[in-house]
């Protein structure tokens, strides 16, 4: 798991065969993610299409919801090493990092590097708001570059590292907002929303005191990398890609074809790495959806979820009831997906 | 199996096609309107440049050309259209894919029905075109049959408006002078006023006092007419008395014949001119030395004959209505010169800018006659004011209707009647009836008690 950083050049495209055990492995993934998480689908199929672009996932949502259980199953089912750190006030980067501890060896004291919980493959970091700008900041470079640094000394985490960060949209009092570069870092954000009252009755039916199934590891190590090669073989086409950059541009105000709501409501919009963010996720959903090439209807579905944290509103949004998901939704319904309209004189 | 690549190119095809349609409505349309308004501002401002305007249609064919031109520096890009025709088929980019890398496994998972392809094709509307084009090419077609605008003579300028009026007045009188109607101290007279009116208005726009001075010789032209017409009319009706008295009586007495004489003295001097000059056309001998004579003595000398003297009254006659007929067929050919009919020509100090200036109608000074008219009878406004009678002594009056209200009600318990019986408008009679009535109730008081 070590080639995450140095994805094949795609120079043809997947083939059929290729495309239909990619999309088994993932339906077979989802499927078992479905068994501990019920009613979620949407989420689900967000969250896996977020950890095959290799990105890191800010879950926000109200106590309960499971999004503790959804990190520790993707972790079981993807045979991934998993730790999980909840974020409080007090807690310091050195309890994230790990900290040098001075140690006697053969008679001699040295500084002996003690590799904190980020030293695994899926990292929950619970309620990461709670926690100060200064611990919050610790998690940059590491989620950025896939590396710490600690006096000096650089390790490097474990390949593939993911963040799963979660936050609780209420009980804002004694907590830290995430500054816009750690929010940027977040490939995705999901909101998570209740389940139904049918899901509620399969619940606590199916389950005593909450406890989940017992999940067994259903992607091993290889298959994952494999998985990996293959998002970064799904063509992009060169119409989508403009769409993607009309997508992102369009998010700033000072853009002339930035939507009317845009350049009323937003002050600050979406940086270059949405936009990577943008074309990696929806490559992603496209081999979750079985084909070999990303496609308009790809980049509507993960762009709500790259674009809406990245985004920053004006007070006036906020007056007007506008949430950053919903201005989202608006814009992508407003940006054509081929930046010419068909000419009047004929009809479609 | 479709070839993808042949429904690409019609699909850029259809879309170009549709781009140059909707660019040349738009600059057809554009291009008609400014021809239409070229057509009508030279019908209006330059109608010299009239026939010589419908070049402006040559350029008509460079407007498809154009709009050609611009569909080609802006034409749909195969990547477009591919991606238009991806997102109608419901390709999920598929089509957009394999344009870009093709794979024959692939393709099979392209739409396989050739109907498909097909029905996603754009189609032309040239509806479209021919709507927007309708109104630009009626309003071409509705300048073409305005009419053009004639050229007035307000384009002449002040100073080409002097030289007419001079050039009519001279006119005027030389046709005086060829009905020998002008006596030689009063031609000269008026050539010396028109010559120094000429000198006055040589290139130089008319002022106000000389348009008056205009008006003044042309009145004084047409007053000279009328005299000699008057004096033809005086002398035919002299002679029309004569020779009705010598039908009546077989001869006319020497008092009247001195008369006539007298009276054609005074009014054929003009006849006497033309005879004097020659112009005796049709005239006999004797008439030709009646009228010499007259010339030469002002005096119309009547041959003592009777016989003579009918035939001479019979000639003098069908020659006098032959010179009034002949007087006015000129003076009908003279009556419009000098009359300002065209718009702007008459000055600050003559009326409206617009208003037809005519002369001539106004009613004549010395012979003027008012058409006798019987007014109807008068009438009073008040027939209570009518005068009954008139007596020597004061009236004797009824102090029972002439005394005030009170007083005529106390003499006559009927007075007042008419008030009473008088019609009121049925909205008030409630309200008249209520405060009136003596069998009212009256309203009862709400005790405090009971509150």
């Amino acid at each position: 798991m070590n080639n995450q950083e140095t994805p094949a050049t795609p120079q043809s495209l997947l083939s059929p065969e290729e495309v239909a055990r990619a999309k088994a492995t993932v339906d077979h993934l989802l499927s078992e993610l479905g068994r501990a998480i019920l009613g979620q689908e949407e989420l689900l199929r967000l969250a896996v299409i977020c950890i095959l672009a290799r990105g890191h996932v800010l879950l926000e949502g109200l106590p309960g919801l499971g999004k503790t259980e959804l990190v520790k199953s993707l972790s079981f089912l993807m045979g991934l090493s998993f730790r999980r750190v909840q974020f409080t006030p007090d807690l310091l980067p050195g309890d994230i990092l790990g900290s040098p501890i001075l140690e006697e060896q053969d008679g001699a004291r040295r500084l002996v590097f003690h590799k904190g919980p980020i030293f695994a493959n899926l990292l929950l970091a619970d309620e990461i708001n709670r926690a100060t700008p200064k611990t919050q900041s610790a998690l940059l470079e590491a989620m950025q570059e896939r590396r710490v640094t600690v006096l000096g000394e650089t390790h490097q985490l474990p390949l593939p590292f993911f963040v799963l960060a979660t936050q609780n949209p209420i009980e804002l009092e004694g907590t830290y907002p995430l500054p816009e570069a750690q929010l940027d870092r977040f490939t995705f954000k999901i909101s998570v929303e209740g389940v139904g009252a049918d899901t509620l009755q399969d619940i606590i039916t199916q389950r005593k005191h909450g406890v989940p199934p017992q999940l067994q590891t259903v992607v091993t190590g290889d298959e994952l990398n494999h998985l990996f090669e293959l998002v970064d073989r799904i063509h992009l086409p060169e119409a989508v890609a403009n769409y993607i950059a009309r997508l992102v541009t369009s998010t700033h105000a000072s853009n002339e074809q930035a939507p009317e709501i845009v350049k009323q409501f937003v002050r600050y919009g979406a940086s270059p790495r949405a936009a990577i963010a943008l074309a990696n996720t929806s490559r992603a959903a496209a081999l979750v959806a079985g084909k070999p090439n990303v496609g308009f209807d790809d980049v509507k579905l993960v762009a709500p979820s790259v674009l809406s944290h990245r985004v920053i509103l004006d007070y006036s949004a906020r007056i007007d009831g506008w949430e950053n998901q919903s201005l989202v939704r608006e814009l992508v319904d407003a940006v054509p997906e081929v930046s010419r309209e068909i000419p009047a004189d004929v009809k479609v | 199996m479709p070839d993808s690549q042949r429904w690409i190119f019609r699909h850029l095809r259809r879309l170009q096609w549709g781009q140059f349609l909707g660019d040349c409505a738009d600059a057809l349309s554009l291009y008609l309107i400014v021809v239409g308004c070229a057509i009508l501002l030279v019908k209006m401002l330059l109608p010299a440049w009239w026939p010589q305007t419908l070049w402006v249609f040559a350029g008509l064919p460079l407007v498809p050309l154009w709009s050609w031109r611009k569909m080609r520096l802006h034409r749909f890009t195969r990547t477009e259209a591919t991606a238009m025709l991806d997102q109608k088929l419901e390709a999920g980019g598929l089509l957009m894919t394999l344009s870009e890398t093709p794979d024959e496994q692939w393709r099979e998972h392209l739409p396989q029905v050739e109907s498909l392809w097909r029905e996603s094709l754009p189609k032309i509307r040239p509806r479209r075109f021919v709507s927007l084009l309708a109104a630009p090419v009626a309003f071409v077609v509705a300048t073409c049959f305005v009419p053009v605008r004639e050229s007035s003579t307000l384009n002449a300028g002040p100073t080409k408006v002097s030289e007419q009026i001079t050039e009519e007045l001279e006119e005027m009188l030389e046709s005086l002078e060829e009905a020998n109607v002008l006596e030689e101290p009063e031609k000269e007279e008026l050539k010396r006023e028109l010559e120094k009116f000429a000198e006055q208005t040589h290139d130089q726009p008319l002022t106000h006092e000389q348009w008056e001075m205009a008006d003044f010789l042309r009145q004084q032209m047409q007053m000279k007419w009328e005299k000699n017409e008057r004096g033809l009319e005086a002398a035919s009706s002299a002679l029309d008395e004569l020779m009705s008295e010598m039908a009546n009586n077989g001869e006319i007495s020497a008092e009247q014949l001195e008369q006539f004489e007298k009276a054609a003295g005074e009014n054929l001097q003009s006849l006497a001119r033309k005879a004097l000059d020659g112009s005796t056309e049709g005239m006999s001998d004797q008439m030709k030395q009646m009228l010499e004579n007259l010339a030469k003595n002002g005096k119309l000398k009547m041959p003592g004959d009777a016989e003579a003297q009918k035939k001479a009254m019979e000639e003098l006659k069908e020659m006098l209505e032959n010179e009034a007929k002949k007087l006015a067929e000129q003076r009908g050919e003279c009556q419009g010169l000098g009359e300002c009919q065209a718009p702007g020509q008459g000055g600050v100090g003559r009326g409206r800018a617009d208003a037809e200036m005519v002369y001539g109608k106004e009613s004549d000074r010395e012979n003027t006659k008012f058409k006798e008219v019987v007014l109807p009878p008068g009438f009073l406004d008040e027939p209570s004011k009518q005068i009954v009678r008139m007596t020597s002594k004061a009236p004797e009056t009824d102090p029972a209707l002439e005394a005030p209200r009170a007083a005529a009600r106390k003499n006559d318990p009927a007075a007042g009647r008419a008030t009473w019986s008088r019609k009121l408008n049925p909205k008030y009679r409630g309200v008249v009836r209520k405060f009136f009535n003596s069998n009212r109730k009256a309203t009862p008081i709400p005790d405090d008690t009971e509150l």
